[in-house]
This record gives structure tokens, sequence and C-alpha cells, in this order.
């Protein structure tokens, strides 16, 4: 077990990579109550097709979800209501990346840790169980589609990312979790949660020797190595510059701008800082822009701009409600322009960065924030906890190469507005 | 160590002084009796205060100061605890200590100055302001039909509680704002000023006296006239149940049914109550979730929850239109087994664990403890969350029973998906 200190933001985290390939990570808090684990597995709802032993596997879309469902299934019962009996409270999401399982506790932190490490490595899925599961998972997947939030981001990733697995919605759809059985769940286990596949991150009162003990014994005799997801090498799109539009029972338009940014290196961290710098400069609070869409009406305060990456696809994404959303496009494609132009004030960059920083380090104050953004950094190879200093790296020059892919060549603009009859 | 006092009339800070965290907390909330009149303004102001004060003219400068201070936030707070209507600001920054300059000096300055000194044009505020945020008020309304989970809820509580202070939803209803001047809202800033009952909650690192002196001198002006009173709520009984029915173009159909219980004057009844909610509605050993959607998959959630400051259990379910009659059947069903003491004592024990280690976890975490103390504010009790815990730990199956037993079924609303 390595113990690494990080002064600037006042943290230190244990780690060990256990015989069997899992990684522990550990931050000790035994001031709180309340303690939190998260088991994170390295496989998402875009590894519908993957390699194992040179093997090439197609499965259909929602596998990653409908596994996450049925994991809480044990031969001897439910997990969930073991967890209850332990005063703990779990629960597990599959993203387009991995899959993780959780447990927040104030009682018993040392057996409700052995569970969930017991639950994900114990696969039990029999026809019946699986069966009865496609009810639920249905209705949660017509739930989704009602939901105006999610159908907007499925039309974005939909329109662009047209070469890429991250086109299909995470759980798949009513129809494609049809196909799933007990024997595709089981096959897509053995591949995929394999320990050197896995990321154990818990924060709270439970002291780091004993977490690396309870890990090394409920891994003892695993192994084997996980399949490797295949994306598929379909070219990206030469142009985007879409505008897609669907009309749903909402009281005004919701949008999503997203600007599809090349790839980036799984252990590059200085674009993620970069891009929403550059966000920020163009169209946060402190912006001219933002104060004139705010004043003119046409943006309120749900309004945000930043950066996601998915594996290496990358994208900085404004969203919000807006009577016009084209008008908030074409203002921030103009503000692009005219930065590009006039280039970055150091100045500027340096308040920027002062705060982002000061809100990282809060940020560090919710267990299960830190414990995530953890397991996104670790399975990319990258240490989190050393954002200080790319802050410190950052350079403007950095920032200003951002601007270059905000064009609408770029661009996918999703808009949900609301029914034609209804509008009026 | 919980701190209580008073700091001017009616004006009470509760600080709890905490080394555990890298975030202080602030928040200032007023309190004003719900109802539809004034709802609506009070909920606007705290969106008002923060398009600009005096020394901050715009949203732009106050990003900036913001950013000064390490990325501190200053946000607004719109909340209705039964028939009380909370309105206020808060603010979240980095600790003193970490960045060795005094943050909180500086923010709480801030607030005070968005609190009391408000940009104005001939002593109201400015018409360009209070018709944009009127505007992104009367769309946050409108908004409550985006998520059809609480789109209807709100839609069942609207039939239950026509003609009850609890019937106006936390930001009011427009049309009681939109004939409001700029004028008419500043002579009403003023009033909520100076009569409203004001909670202050701190958590941070902060000794308590180091805080009252700071906010003394944030808030010195803030004038002190005689107070409103706020209501203790109207608790009814319910007739028969009544049924109503709205069609949407959706995949999923919600299911909803409000129950009246009495409100809960002690600790005791108030985790009776919160013991019978877990049993019967709430996590995943819950009648409804092992029964509606571990035994006869009939939706993907169903749960209750219980409010304690009215006295209502809200039935919320997503199911698919075709299964109305057997959830119904079920919600009812469950009901009468709770009443009937159909439950183990390792369901009861499991539920008592249950409340008692989401309570414990509300210990560390200020938001939760914000809320809890204004709620206790709102229902004028004293007891601690430790002393609350100590209550559920001794509610045995009779009390459950007549927890569940003092159910009574009012409204039941069906969105029924067509599709």
């Amino acid at each position: 077990m390595t113990e690494k200190h990080f002064p600037r933001i006042g943290e230190t985290c244990y780690e060990e990579k256990l015989p069997c390939g899992l990684t522990v990570r550990a931050l000790y808090k035994p001031e709180f109550d309340k303690f939190y684990a998260v088991l994170g597995v390295n496989y998402g709802s875009v590894d519908m097709d993957y390699s194992l032993d040179g093997q090439v596997y197609h499965t259909p879309a929602g596998v990653a979800h409908y596994l996450e469902h049925k994991m809480f299934d044990l031969p001897r019962g439910s997990a969930m209501q073991e967890f209850t009996a332990l005063g703990g409270n779990p629960n597990a999401f599959t993203s387009y990346s991995m899959t993780a399982y959780y447990v927040q506790t104030t009682q018993n932190p040392a057996q409700n840790l052995r569970l969930l490490l017991e639950m994900v490595l114990t696969p039990h899925f029999t026809e019946e169980s699986v069966e009865k599961e496609r009810g639920i998972i249905a209705q949660e997947i017509n739930m989704y589609a009602d939901s105006p939030d999610s159908r907007l981001y499925d039309l974005l990733f939909e329109a662009l990312f047209p070469d890429h697995p991250l086109r299909v919605p995470i759980a798949g759809s009513v129809r494609s979790i049809e196909d799933i059985t007990a024997q595709t769940l089981q096959q897509c286990y053995d591949a995929f949660y394999r320990p050197q596949n896995m990321l154990l991150c818990v924060a709270g009162k439970l002291p780091p020797e004993e977490v690396m003990s309870l890990a090394r014994a409920a891994t003892e005799g695993l192994g084997g190595t996980a399949a490797v997801g295949l994306p598929g090498d379909a070219p990206a799109p030469e142009s985007l510059n879409l505008v897609v539009r669907q009309q749903m029972d909402v009281s005004m338009p919701m949008f999503a701008l997203s600007f599809r940014l090349p790839d980036v290196a799984p252990d590059d961290t200085v674009t993620e800082l970069a891009a929403d710098m550059a966000a920020e400069l163009l169209a946060g609070e402190g912006s001219e822009l933002y104060q004139r869409l705010y004043d003119g009406g046409l943006i309120d305060s749900g309004f945000s701009f930043g950066f996601e990456a998915i594996r290496t696809k990358a994208m900085l994404t404004a969203s919000g409600d807006s009577r016009d959303p084209l008008a908030v496009r074409q203002a921030i494609l103009d503000q692009a322009d005219r930065m590009r132009k006039e280039g970055i004030d150091p100045n500027e960059l340096r308040r920027l960065k002062k705060s982002a920083l000061g809100r990282r380090i809060r940020d560090l104050d919710s267990f299960s924030i830190t414990c995530y953004r953890q397991l996104g950094y670790a399975f990319d190879g990258v240490e989190y906890f050393d954002f200080p200093e790319t802050f410190d790296r950052l350079t403007c020059e950095d920032v200003r190469r951002v601007l270059d892919d905000l064009v609408p060549e770029r661009s996918v603009c999703v808009i949900v507005e609301p029914k034609k009859e209804e509008a009026e | 160590m919980l701190h209580q006092q008073t700091l001017a009339p009616g004006v009470r800070l509760t600080a709890l002084q905490s080394h555990k965290f890298k975030t202080g907390i602030l928040c200032v909330n007023f309190l004003r009796p719900l109802s539809a009149g004034e709802a609506a303004m009070n909920a606007l102001l705290p969106s008002l205060l923060l398009r600009g004060s005096r020394r901050l003219p715009d949203i732009r400068s106050i990003s900036r100061a913001l950013d000064e201070l390490y990325g501190a936030a200053v946000g607004t707070l719109v909340r209705k605890k039964g028939e009380v209507q909370a309105v206020g600001l808060y603010a979240d920054f980095i600790e003193d200590d970490f960045v060795g300059e005094p943050v909180f000096d500086r923010i709480s300055t801030l607030l005070g100055q968005f609190l009391l000194e408000p940009l104005t044009r001939d002593g109201a505020f400015l018409q360009d302001y209070y018709l944009g945020e009127r505007e992104n008020l009367h769309n946050a309304m409108a908004a409550e039909l985006n998520d059809k989970r609480i789109y209807a809820l709100r839609r069942m509580l609207a039939h239950m509680c026509p003609d009850e202070p609890y019937g106006v939803p936390a930001v009011g209803l427009w049309e009681h704002i939109a004939d409001v001047s700029h004028v008419g809202l500043t002579a009403h800033y003023h009033t909520l000023l100076s009569t409203s009952p004001v909670e202050v909650f701190y958590m941070g690192q902060r000794s308590p006296a180091q805080v009252a002196d700071r906010l003394h001198r944030m808030l010195e002006n803030l004038p002190r006239q005689p107070l409103v009173l706020l209501p203790k709520v109207e608790a009814r009984h319910a007739a028969e149940l009544r049924t109503y029915r709205q069609t949407m173009d959706l995949s999923q159909s919600k299911l909803c049914v409000g129950c009246r219980m009495p409100p809960s004057g002690s600790a005791k009844e108030l985790a009776e109550r919160l013991v019978f909610n877990v049993i019967y509605g709430a996590g995943s050993n819950s009648k409804l979730f092992l029964h509606m959607r571990e035994e006869r998959s009939l939706c993907y959630y169903a749960s209750a929850a219980y409010d304690k400051y009215k006295g209502l259990l809200l039935i919320n379910s997503g199911i698919d239109r075709s299964q109305l009659s057997s959830a119904r059947e079920e919600i009812f069903h469950q009901l009468a087994q709770c009443v009937n003491g159909a439950f183990t004592d390792t369901d009861l024990e499991l539920a008592k664990l249950q409340i008692i280690s989401q309570l414990r976890a509300d210990l560390d975490s200020p938001s939760r403890l914000e809320e809890y103390y204004l709620g206790q504010a709102v229902l004028r009790q004293s007891q601690t969350i430790d002393e609350l815990i100590c209550a559920v730990e001794t509610v045995d199956a009779p009390a459950v029973c007549r927890a569940a037993a003092s159910v009574e079924p009012d409204t039941l609303f069906f969105l029924e998906g067509i599709n």
C-alpha cells in the first residue's frame, strides 16, 4: 500500500494494486460518520462490440445496463435487502463508459464494503429473474423517453457521433433488450468484470489497512484478462453543422449546442481544463456574452457551458432553456470568431483559474463526486489529485487552441420544443 | 457544537462550528406565511436581488467578484415548509485557512449587500431587471410540465388542497404577480425585510462568537418592525377518495395518491410515522418496492413520502397504463397490511436502521443540517437530530400500526399516457 500526499488540496490517498489486478484507492476520514464506497467497472454502453482472446463478439444495445440491474441478485437472495439490514444505502448506474456500484452508510462500513465486493464479484443470472427484470427496465426506458432532458441528450449523441456507439442510448431500446438473455449477461460479465478492469474507491471512517485487506480477501483467486471494447473505425463526419428539432410536451424550447472536439488521448488532462476555461471566457457568467444574452432574455440561470470526454471522444456543450435557441447558437459562434481574432487576456485566465481551482478543491467535500472523478481518471491512467499542477501548466495558448474548434462544421444543435398546437 | 442565539428581534442564528469541511456555508432565510397573494412576489425577490447590488450592479461584476473569492457561490433559496414559505440567499465558500485570506468576511459582506443594498432607481428596483426575472419565474412555473413525475404530484396536490395554503406552490402563482409593477414589488420587499422572522444558518470553521460578530455587522441595517405571525398548519380529515384523470402523450403513466395524516407534534410521533413510511413505501425493503416492482413488475418506481410539516403521505409511481387497477389495488392492499401489522420484527428493525443511518449521514451534511434547523424553526420545535434518533430507536410494532391506521386516502390522480 502506498501513501500519497497532496498538500495543495489537503488530501492523502492510500493506494494498492492487488495481486488479482484490482486497484484500490482509499481516503481516510475518521472525523466523518459516513462512509462511501464505489466499485467501478470499465465497461459501459459503448462496449457492445468487443474482442476477447482474438475473437470478436457483438451484443445487443443495453447489456451493460441490464447487467447492472441483475448484479443485485445473489444466489441466496437480493443484495438490496442485505444492504438494508446493514444500514447501507446501495445503488448503481451505467454510463457510456462505465458501470458503477456504490453504497453509502454510517453503520457497519466493513460489512457494507464486503457485501458490495461480493455482490459485484458473484454473478447469478437465471432465465426467470432475467425475464422478470425486462418489464422493469422497459418501464425505465419508457420513463426516459418521456423525459425531455434524456431525449435531448440522446438526440445530441446520435447526431454528434454517427460513427461511434455513443449514438445508441445507454439503456438500449425496448426492442433491443428483448434479445438479452441470462446467457448474454453471463458472457458479458465474464468478458468485462475482471479485477484488472475494475477500480475500488472508498472515502470515510474505515482505516485503509482494513479496506485493503477486505478487498484482498474478496478477490482472492480471481484474475484473468478483460475484453476490449471495439468502438469501430468509421471515420468521423467531415462536417456536422446540424440543427435537430423534436417536439414534446415542454413549456419552452430546451437546447443543447455541442461542438465535437478532436479526439483526446486518455492521459490528456490539459485539454479538459483548457476547454472549460475557453467555455468560461466565451460564455461564462463573468463574460460579456452571458450578460448580453441574459439581459436580452435569451438565456436564464440554468444556462451552462462545459467540457465532457467519454473515452477518447470529446465535446464542449452549451445547454439551457431559451425562447430562441438559434439566436444563442449564432451569438456563441460569433463570439468564438471574435475571440479567435482578439486572443486570450492572461489576466482573465488567471481569474478563471483561481475560481475553478477553488471550486474543485471545495468539491472534495463530496465523497461521491471525489470517488467518481478518481474512477474516471484512473481508468485513463491519470492521478486525479494532481489537478492543481495541471492548472499551473495551463497556458493561454492551450485555451486559444480550443477556440479553433468552435466552428459551425463541428457543431450540432438539438432543440426540444413545445408541440405546435400548444405553442399558440 | 450547536449554537443558537438571537441577533436582533426575530433574527435567529444557528451556528455549527466544524473543521471537517473545505467549504463553509451561510444561509439567510426570511419566513412568510404561505399565501397565494404574496408567494410569487416572495419567490421572485431572491433572483432579483442577485441581479445587482449598488456596488456590484450586474451579473458580470458579481461573477467576477466571486471568481476572486476562489469561486465562492451565491444562490437563491425558495422553499415551502408546510404552510410557511422560506425565501432567501445562501453562500458557500472556501475556508479561510485554505487560502490564507478572509474569504468569510468578504462573502458575508457581499451577501449583506445583496440583501440590503439592491440596485435601485428612484427608490425602486430597476424595471428591466424586474421584468426579466419575472419572465424567468413565469418560465420556471411553466417548466413543472417538463418533469412528469413532479408534474403529476403537483397536479394531485392542486386537486387535493385547492382551498388550503398548502395547495400554493413554493414559487407561487402567476396570476398574483402578473399585475404587480417593479414599484409594487419594491414596497413588498421592504415589508418582507422588516416583518419576517429571519433564520440564519452558518456551518464552518469560525467560532459562533466570530460568526455572530460578523453577522451583527452584516445585518445591522436590517429594519425591524412587528413580525408576521407564522401559521400553525391546518390539519384536515379526508372525506371519501376523490379520483382525477388526465391524459397526455406519454410512454409511462403516473399514478399518485395523496393521503392525510395528523401533523407530528413530538419527536415520538414523528419517529413513529417515519418508521411506518419506510416500512410501507420508502426504500428497497418497503412493501411498495417489494410488491409493486420486485414481485409484480408493475412499475419502475413506487414510493411514499411523509411530509412532516403538513402531515401528508404522498404516494408516487410510474406504471404502464394497463396496470392502473392492479397498481391501485396493490397500493391500498399494502397500506391495509401495515394497519393489520403484517410486517415482521426484522422489517421494523430494518426500517429503524435505515432512518437512523440517514439521520447520521445528515449530521455530516451542511445542507441537510440547514434544512433540518430551518424546519425546526417552522415547526417551533427544538429537538436535535440525536434526540430524533433516540425516538426512532424506541418505536414498536403497535405504534407503526397506529400510524398506518391514521392514514386517510384523500385524492388519487392518474396521468394517463396515450402514445
